[in-house]
């Protein structure tokens, strides 16, 4: 994604639009094609080298924000490693400790006993049993600029194939790791599109609130609302896109996110996880996106920014197949290994409430025949808990369970709500078999 | 990070309140613990520890009037030049710490102390858990870098605190803010109006910004209180010290390369009129280069020639001569930028600091030099804010910018009383016949003036 200094957007009185390139134009196609060349042509090389030669593409040009932009897009898809044969500060502390013995050491010697560079490079390069160069390029490998570029896309470099790619894996209350829904081919086209995409993501950073309107494709929209734990309403609406009493009559749905900026805190992550659901919507064939943009922090000032299929915006996000976030995936994990008669059902349909719909995301049924729904709420207020409990109150449905986090409050204040059909959890729900544990 | 901040937000104000010491409400925070007091408690929290280092005379503390608890901007108090909403203007580390040690045992309120830096954060963590450790039933509080602890006497980032301000603006008596000189920018302006501290004390080695904001300060935290002098100093407390101006000669290579890129960036303001020694004319010089090609060219062009000054190659000579001469002392050599702070470390193997040095890192090698394990350090300009650097009597600034701050900070490291009283020494060295050789001549005008 492009960091804020790399958005670019006009903004009227009424409007916030980014500016998005025309992918078929020449010189951003063959400023794309440069880049990719560039990238490739760096493989192994330190990353300081590979900026330095990005730079040097935009010196008289005044469109660098667009190269920039470009190539951060593509570092998103590198891998930078330090590679050294011995740990940098191991190499440094010894430098450092042999040379204050022996300063001073100096480029020209003067005297016999002033001491050379090479001397203590040596010297050392001998105890830790690695070459000279070794030695003198491993001193700073751990520096940003000296990181080396290990891998483009899916191409590594030949001698680091083979070292497994051991990547830490972290524990997220939502979402999962880009790879899994990400797909990417490192094209021209691939990166003029995403390019567009990227730049459209970056106005809503700042959203306040953002209103999608889909009339296809709702399974997977919903699916990647659910994974980025997004606080959603949705409604069923008709084909011109009005609000309908029941989804007996939907031709689509209406969906409200909130934005981070609607938060009591505002939450980076949160704005980020808000971009990252944008792409999901270009797999519908029809779609439309209006946004609140806060411009002006000290007076709350917005603009809105509207989007819809016309624009031909390319998502490069998989459609169809669904993610489960970790917390869904431990849980049907644990109930496998439970013992009960109960069973998990993965329920992906809309809940149906009449005139809102939910989106749970299991069933727990019982042979006897009972059943209960439960859905797992990502990001949350105490606002938005409420109005999700009162709705499943006011239609009453009696089996309606949530699944609360109690790490993703966005809010100062606690829950002050009736929670008995909220069931908590930190980072995970566990499973207990109730006849167990009552005898 | 939400669940840190509601699962705190009761337990401070109860410690608060046990401790007894001032609370400052808007309501909310203790609404909901069910105390609605917004007067202040009285205090008990007092110095039992003796402050070393100077304790600057003239700070004393006189509560304001607006003693309400409304969140507003602090209105200036007319009056005695000892408004406890002051700003002091004192150069050493240590004195200017303690100076806010003072303050905050004599306010006797809770407490925030803002810093630039992660590292300053930590350095005022240790001095304060030194000073009031033993007192308080809560080690002393740290908000920023990964911390959330906020207890009565809490240290934090000027970057979290500006985040937090919202939450945290109403639990606090007494407001320090050290390098108050970064207070004026836009962001960090909110600190002190969201805050409903009626204590404020402001910390700063270089009060004047040079774009003049430091004017906001005395409607932020109250008019400047005390103030210390250079000269004052380097009589009382410091080594005299002797500074050395050298200059190198660019080699023929990096003089053509330098003559054509000033040339270009030259040629170019040249045919617009841009007076580029005031800050509009180069400001309206940045606008062009962002929609002029031929503007960015010019842009490239001065960075590159100011960097190829920067780092001429026969300046590694001179410092050369320099290291041989100095091999017995303890010096600091500076450096504007990263890169040459790097090639200066491989080359004279000698430990370096950057931005980039990770702050255990950083804590490391300064105390290895401190202990003198390490004689000589190389770094960048992250010095340039208080850290307590050991001292050391020799410093080479291998290159710089021109503004005032920095110098009188980078002075500041250096000139320090040796054991052996010997006359501290700073060398310049730089490009001659460069934009540097303006640079040098302006810098030292401002530290007469």
């Amino acid at each position: 994604m492009l960091t804020a200094n790399l958005a670019r957007s006009r903004t009227t009185d009424e409007t916030i639009t980014p500016l998005f390139i025309d992918p078929s134009e020449a010189r951003y196609r063959e400023t794309a094609r440069e880049l990719i060349q560039l990238f490739e042509d760096h493989l192994d090389e330190p990353k300081g080298e590979l900026e330095d030669a990005i730079d040097e593409l935009t010196i008289a040009d005044t469109d660098y924000k667009i190269v920039q932009g470009l190539a951060k897009l593509l570092k998103d898809e590198c891998k930078f490693d330090v590679v050294a044969s011995v740990d940098p500060r191991e190499i440094r502390r010894r430098l450092f400790e042999k040379a204050n013995e022996r300063y001073p050491i100096v480029r020209q010697p003067t005297l016999g006993e002033d001491t050379q560079k090479l001397e203590v490079y040596s010297a050392i390069a001998d105890e830790l049993g690695i070459s000279l160069e070794d030695c003198y390029r491993g001193m700073y490998a751990d520096l940003e600029d000296n990181k080396r570029l290990v891998r483009i896309g899916t191409r590594t470099a030949d001698r680091y194939e083979s070292t497994g790619d051991a990547s830490p894996s972290t524990t997220n209350l939502t979402g999962s790791s880009a790879e899994e829904y990400e797909h990417t081919d490192l094209t021209v086209d691939w990166l003029v599109t995403r390019y567009n995409l990227a730049l459209a993501q970056a106005v809503l950073y700042d959203a306040t609130e953002m209103r999608i309107r889909v009339w296809d494709h709702f399974g997977t929209v919903f699916s990647y609302v659910k994974l980025f734990g997004l606080m959603h309403r949705i409604y069923p609406i008709d084909a011109d896109g009005e609000r309908v009493a029941s989804t007996d009559q939907a031709a689509g749905y209406e969906a409200v996110l909130d934005g981070p900026a609607s938060l009591f805190s505002k939450s980076q992550k949160y704005g980020i996880r808000m971009a990252n659901f944008l792409p999901a919507l270009p797999h519908c064939e029809r779609w439309e996106m209006t946004a609140e943009i806060l411009v002006d922090e000290a007076t709350n000032e917005t603009r809105q920014f509207a989007l819809d299929q016309s624009e031909g915006l390319n998502s490069h996000y998989s459609a169809g197949q669904r993610f489960d976030s970790d917390v869904e995936r431990t849980l049907a994990q644990k109930w496998e290994r439970a013992n009960t008669d109960w069973e998990l059902v993965r329920e992906d349909d809309v809940f149906d409430l009449g005139a809102e719909v939910m989106i749970s995301d299991f069933a727990i049924e019982h042979p006897d025949g009972r059943r209960a729904i439960l859905e797992i709420v990502g990001f949350w207020t105490p606002e938005y808990l409420e109005a999700k409990l009162a709705k499943i109150r006011q239609v009453e449905v009696e089996n309606f369970v949530l699944a609360v986090s109690e790490r993703l409050d966005c809010a100062s204040e606690e829950f002050g709500g009736v929670a008995d059909r909220v069931l908590w959890f930190k980072t995970g729900i566990h499973v207990y078999d109730r006849r167990l544990s009552q005898t | 990070m939400f669940h840190t901040l509601s699962g705190t937000t009761a337990s401070t104000s109860t410690v608060l309140k046990r401790i007894g010491i001032d609370i400052f409400s808007n309501g909310r925070a203790l609404g909901r613990t069910g105390t609605s007091k917004q007067r202040c408690r009285t205090a008990s929290l007092t110095l039992s520890k003796t402050l070393h280092g100077p304790i600057l005379p003239s700070i004393s503390h006189r509560r304001s009037t607006s003693n309400h608890a409304t969140i507003s901007r602090p209105r200036s108090t007319p009056g005695p030049s000892t408004n406890a909403r002051g700003a002091s203007s004192s150069r050493r580390v240590a004195g200017r710490r303690s100076s806010g040690l003072q303050a905050i045992a004599d306010a006797g309120v809770s407490a925030l102390v803002v810093t630039p830096t992660i590292d300053l954060m930590n350095q005022w963590h240790a001095t304060l858990t030194n000073a009031f450790g033993d007192q308080l039933p809560e080690p002393i509080g740290v908000l920023g870098g990964g911390n959330h602890d906020v207890t009565a006497i809490t240290v934090t980032t000027y970057d979290s605190a500006y985040r937090y301000v919202n939450e945290y603006g109403d639990r606090f008596g007494l407001l320090v803010v050290d390098e108050e000189h970064h207070l004026p920018a836009p962001t960090y302006q909110q600190i002190p109006e969201m805050m409903i501290a009626p204590y404020r004390l402001g910390l700063t080695a270089t009060y004047e910004r040079p774009d003049g904001k430091h004017e906001l300060l005395e409607d932020l935290l109250g008019p400047v209180v005390y103030r210390e002098h250079v000269d004052e100093l380097a009589g009382e407390y410091l080594s005299e010290y002797e500074t050395i101006h050298m200059s190198v000669e660019l080699t023929a290579d990096e003089r053509e390369t330098y003559n054509e890129e000033y040339q270009i960036y030259r040629d170019y303001v040249d045919s617009h009129d841009f007076d580029l020694w005031k800050e509009r004319g180069y400001q309206e010089f940045l606008k062009r280069t962002s929609y002029d090609p031929q503007g960015r060219r010019a842009l490239i062009a001065k960075q590159r020639a100011e960097r190829l000054a920067r780092t001429a190659t026969k300046k590694l000579d001179t410092l050369d001569n320099l290291i041989k001469r100095h091999h017995d002392d303890r010096a600091i050599i500076f450096t504007a930028n990263n890169d040459f702070a790097y090639d200066i470390s491989q080359e004279f193997i000698v430990p370096c600091i950057t931005h980039q040095t990770k702050t255990d890192k950083r804590t490391e090698i300064l105390e290895r030099f401190r202990t003198g394990e390490y004689s000589m350090l190389v770094t960048s300009q992250v010095l340039d804010e208080g850290i307590d650097v050991p001292a050391a009597n020799v410093g080479i600034i291998l290159s710089g910018s021109a503004s005032k701050r920095q110098y009188a900070q980078r002075l500041g490291r250096i000139l320090r009383l040796t054991d052996d009283r010997q006359p501290a020494r700073l060398y310049e060295i730089i490009a001659e016949d460069t934009m540097e050789t303006y640079v040098s001549q302006r810098r030292r005008e401002g530290v007469n003036a």
